[in-house]
């Protein structure tokens, strides 16, 4: 029950660091004893921790504070690999796979589709050069990216990834709207648009979603971030806590995307131009 | 001078961005807007870094500072008058207040654009939007309780019909 003594300005001055001496002991000692202020005070943290999640520094000095800013780099090319059929399906390449199915451990695979699986895979123009991508070979800035896909059972894919500085770039998600799109079942389609790799160093790491439903951008982000976090910042180490191997699936995932959906990952080297 | 150094850029984010976050999202509701003001209040606490730490508490600032902030955004979206329900359910009034409440609060909304001085707006924005108590306004302020009294007597007696005091002690954590 909030008693006269109860200063919510104060505890948000002891929760800044504001309240010095006197003030902060005379808090501290207010608070011990107060399960209201002390409400107040976890509420004030878990805000903080929740906001920092999904609006990291980064994120802001991204586009706020850095020359050029961060919202045109990663502009993404209308899709240039319209007709799938005619190339080889030899080309395709799925580094790793993992399945999330509603809390089950989960299982990878190599390099191969099985009957009624997923597919991703991707190809790389540079200039009107069009080749199968590769995870050995570093790619360069203006490189296009374009995904393929293919699946029998989700009805929406969505693509995502998070580069080394920890940026989360949710692709086709321009507005505010959902970033997934609808699949088309059977055969492989490719994504209907293509992406530009940017100028940032280190890798990228991209995440394909199969899901039963279209995702909240919100969520995907949140996700991966956690993620990133978690793993120090080791791209490797998110790809490991998404779904490590073998063991629980990933506690921080959003349940629209543990039930009943499967990832694909990739992590793509660059180098600069 | 602004803070320039990025690693104090970064502290000072962590520190007061969720704040000014929190208080964004209660003025504006939309998690968008109050992103993008956080952004732009921010943005201003960097580049007046100096003069805020030196001269007063930088919540109170931030308090301050996004409150502009937030009624110089709502004058922008052409905020509604008291009489016109078109637009409401963009104003920054809570969705489950009580239809008297929300008239009420329309109507403070309003009266403070007019030009009341910015201590007197100050004191009662904090009152009446944010519910803080005498003692607390003072804490953040520096203002004597008995002038925050004085303060609100006086606004009470100009906008006497619009029973203001229903909304005392009506806000709680």
């Amino acid at each position: 029950m909030r008693t006269e003594q109860c200063n919510r300005v104060q505890v948000e001055r002891y929760f800044l660091g504001e309240a010095l001496g006197g003030e902060k002991s005379t808090i501290r000692t207010h608070m011990d004893g107060c399960p209201e202020c002390r409400g107040h005070m976890a509420t004030l943290e878990n805000d903080k921790r929740a906001y920092l999640i999904a609006h990291p520094f980064r994120e802001f000095a991204a586009k706020y504070l850095d020359e050029g800013g961060a919202e045109s780099r990663r502009a993404s090319a209308t899709k240039w690999l319209p007709a799938f059929a005619g190339i080889a399906a030899c080309l395709a390449l799925v580094p790793m796979v993992m399945h999330y199915n509603g809390g089950a451990a989960p299982v990878r695979e190599d390099g191969v589709r099985t009957k009624g699986g997923t597919v991703l895979e991707y190809y790389v123009k540079r200039g009107e050069t069009i080749t199968p991508g590769s995870t050995t070979e570093p790619y360069r800035t203006g490189d296009e990216l374009q995904f393929v896909y293919a699946t029998d059972v989700h009805p929406f894919v969505t693509l995502a990834s998070i580069d080394v500085r920890g940026h989360v770039t949710l692709y086709n998600a321009e507005g505010g709207k959902s970033p997934s799109v609808a699949a088309e079942p059977g055969g492989k389609q490719s994504l209907p648009f293509a992406v530009t790799l940017d100028d940032s160093p280190g890798a990228e790491f991209f995440v394909m979603i199969y899901s039963p439903g279209p995702l909240a951008g919100e969520a995907v982000e949140s996700w991966l971030m956690g993620a990133f976090t978690r793993a120090s910042g080791n791209l490797e180490g998110v790809a490991s806590l998404l779904a490590p191997p073998p063991g629980p699936l990933d506690s921080g995932a959003p349940d629209t995307i543990r039930g009943g959906s499967e990832i694909k990952t990739l992590l793509i080297r660059k180098t600069q131009a | 001078m602004a803070a320039s150094d990025r690693t104090t850029q970064q502290e000072l984010y962590e520190k007061y961005a969720p704040m000014i976050y929190r208080r964004c999202l209660r003025f504006l509701r939309s998690k968008e807007d109050a992103q993008d003001a956080t952004s732009e209040v921010f943005l201003k606490l960097l580049e007046h870094w100096d003069s805020v730490q030196n001269r007063e508490s930088a919540l109170f600032w931030i308090h301050r500072t996004t409150t502009n902030h937030c009624i110089s955004l709502w004058r922008r979206k052409k905020f509604q008058g008291p009489d016109n329900e078109d637009g409401w359910e963009d104003s920054p009034l809570h969705a489950d207040d009580s239809q008297e409440k929300r008239i009420i609060l329309r109507d403070i909304l309003n009266k403070l654009m007019m030009p009341w001085s910015k201590m007197v707006r100050d004191i009662v924005m904090y009152t009446y939007w944010d519910g803080y108590t005498q003692d607390e306004i003072s804490t953040m302020t520096g203002i004597a309780p008995s002038t925050i009294r004085k303060h609100l007597t006086k606004f009470r007696r100009q906008t006497e019909q619009w029973k203001i005091e229903k909304l005392e002690g009506q806000h709680a954590y």
